[in-house]
């Protein structure tokens, strides 16, 4: 026959397991997320409304970009067409910007969001250089490396990512790749998806639909944009 | 060309001019260690003109390090945790251990003046050869890791890269010894090192359309042309005319570490310049701007600054030695 005090002890074991149980599964049920997103390009008319959007959110500074949407001139075989290309990190699965960090400010979380530890990091650059997205950049505020969290403050609190959100054409599309039963697992399963610079074997959890062969790898441009802010810039310099 | 960027996004240059200073101080340093190694241990000859070099390049190339990170009051960060997997974090503990090896054998240099080795001496002298040759080895490595860079992760580059510092480093030694008016070693490494680095770099340019293309576009060609014709033609042919002309002798060895900084700015700053995505617009850092001219004067004087002081102190140090033994 158990004592009093054993029979307390049991009874609190049990009222806790009653108590906890909900909170541990669905800590549980978060730990088994995957974030992913889809970018559907047949959709995107490249307004800049996730770029602005992403900049509010997250206050990047003016001038700095945690995703953006260059627009490109592509040669066809119908003549030329133009494209729109949103860009953000791809929170790698083998991301090479992680393992570079001589401090471990940079980390994967359990949904597989890649994040910065702004506290930690040195801000030595080093990741920088290692992402093959252009992803990350050195916050002219905060002085520490930054780049696209998925929004994690949002998508902690059950919210969209800012930009998704914001997306007029519903040309982003964010959720569980772990769920069978998600917007992003079924447009993945029903459209052919592309993943950006497969070359570096990255994993990416973003996937394009709709996305050029030319814009997978290195693009190649020229007489553009740049070219011309180049130009002008050299010009300016010269003239300084 | 595939494609035409109708609208580009402004990105800058993660690691600036001061980079470009730390990897040419700690590549130099290495390169009068590695040569003060092989002069103290194979010839038996004293190399205090390498030692001074070498102390005082590793120990000024501190500040461009420090001065590179956005937050260098952070710094302790790399020793509060590890990271083995990252090839900086492991040239963070190097470094402070090759900088202390040879102050040491700098201090147990001034305290001895005889010239054969002692046991001790012997040790520290191979163990700074030993990290010489880690500090070339973590310097290039961390750059070659960076695969989204082809032009750094191609095999050239870490080859002329440290190759550029053997001779940078001799160069150095040459220079600091004919001023304090010493015919110290360095001559045979200058030239070797020079001529190999001319081979390397020559079959890397015609082999490798990255570094062509980076050469072409990205870095003024004049920057090449220092390197090559006054970093690594010129030092070759004065140091294989002259024997002690000191003035020529000088210019060769401070040609040698010029070279050495106009190969390093062309390859840091034309890569960077390149963008990844090719979407991106990366401002040019010009070297007639007041950053590159922080850049310059701050590691140059940082530089004479420990070149005095190990001087002075190594001298005083010696005199009052040499005091007590006739005393």
């Amino acid at each position: 026959m158990a004592s009093r005090r054993e029979f307390l002890k049991l009874a609190l074991a049990g009222s806790g397991a009653v108590v906890t149980t909900p909170v541990a599964a669905a800590k549980a049920e978060e730990k088994s997320k995957r974030w992913g997103m889809v970018v559907d390009l047949r959709k995107c008319i490249g307004c800049q409304a996730c770029t602005v959007a992403c900049s509010v959110e997250n206050q990047v500074p003016e001038g700095q970009h945690r995703t953006a949407v260059p627009v490109y001139e592509l040669d066809g075989p119908g003549g030329p067409s133009q494209a729109a290309l949103p860009r953000l990190c791809n929170h790698c699965d083998e991301p090479p910007c992680i393992p570079v960090c001589p401090v471990n400010a940079t980390f994967k979380t359990d949904q597989g969001n890649v994040v910065v530890d702004a506290e930690q990091c040195v801000a030595c650059g080093y990741c920088v250089q290692a992402c093959p997205y252009e992803a990350r950049f050195i916050n002219h505020k905060t002085g520490v490396a930054d780049k696209c969290t998925f929004c994690i403050h949002r998508t902690d609190m059950g919210l969209l990512p800012a930009c998704v959100e914001t997306c007029v054409g519903n040309a982003r599309v964010f959720g569980d790749l772990n769920d069978p039963g998600s917007e992003v697992r079924q447009l993945i399963a029903s459209h052919e998806t592309k993943g950006l610079r497969p070359e570096f074997k990255t994993g990416p959890n973003v996937y394009y639909i709709g996305l050029d062969d030319k814009l997978a790898s290195t693009v190649s441009v020229g007489g553009g944009a740049r070219d011309l802010r180049q130009t002008n810039q050299s010009a300016a310099h010269e003239e300084a | 060309m595939s494609a035409v960027d109708l609208m580009s996004f402004d990105h800058e240059i993660a690691w600036r001019p001061w980079a470009v200073a730390y990897f040419l101080l700690i590549g130099t340093a290495a390169g009068a260690g590695l040569l003060m190694v092989c002069t103290r241990l194979l010839l038996k000859q004293a190399a205090q003109g390498a030692l001074v070099v070498a102390a005082s390049f590793a120990l000024a190339s501190g500040l461009p390090l420090l001065a590179d990170l956005h937050q260098p009051a952070r710094f302790l960060h790399f020793y509060m945790g590890t990271s083995t997997s990252s090839i900086m974090w492991w040239g963070s503990w190097i470094l402070p251990l090759f900088i202390a090896s040879l102050l040491l054998l700098a201090l147990l240099r001034g305290m001895r003046m005889e010239q054969e080795l002692s046991g001790l001496e012997q040790m520290l002298t191979a163990v700074s050869g030993l990290l010489a040759l880690c500090i070339l080895g973590y310097t290039a490595g961390e750059m070659h890791a960076v695969a989204a860079r082809p032009l750094w992760a191609s095999i050239g580059f870490p080859i002329t890269l440290t190759l550029s510092a053997l001779m940078s480093g001799a160069g150095a030694t040459i220079a600091y010894d004919h001023l304090r008016g010493v015919s110290g070693p360095g001559r045979g490494m200058l030239v070797i090192s020079g001529a190999v680095t001319l081979i390397a770099f020559g079959i890397w340019l015609l082999n490798d359309p990255d570094l062509s293309r980076v050469a072409a576009d990205q870095a003024p060609v004049t920057i090449y042309l220092v390197f090559i014709g006054a970093g690594l033609v010129y030092p070759m042919l004065m140091i294989a005319i002259t024997k002690s002309n000191c003035l020529l002798s000088v210019s060769s060895g401070v040609a040698a570490v010029l070279g050495a900084l106009a190969f390093r700015w062309a390859t840091f700053m034309g890569a960077q310049l390149t963008s990844k995505t090719e979407t991106a617009m990366y401002d040019e850092i010009h070297l007639d701007t007041h950053e590159v001219l922080q850049v310059f004067l701050g590691s140059a004087g940082m530089l004479v600054l420990c070149l005095i002081v190990l001087s002075v102190f190594l001298r005083v140090l010696a005199n009052r030695t040499n005091a007590q033994t006739q005393a």
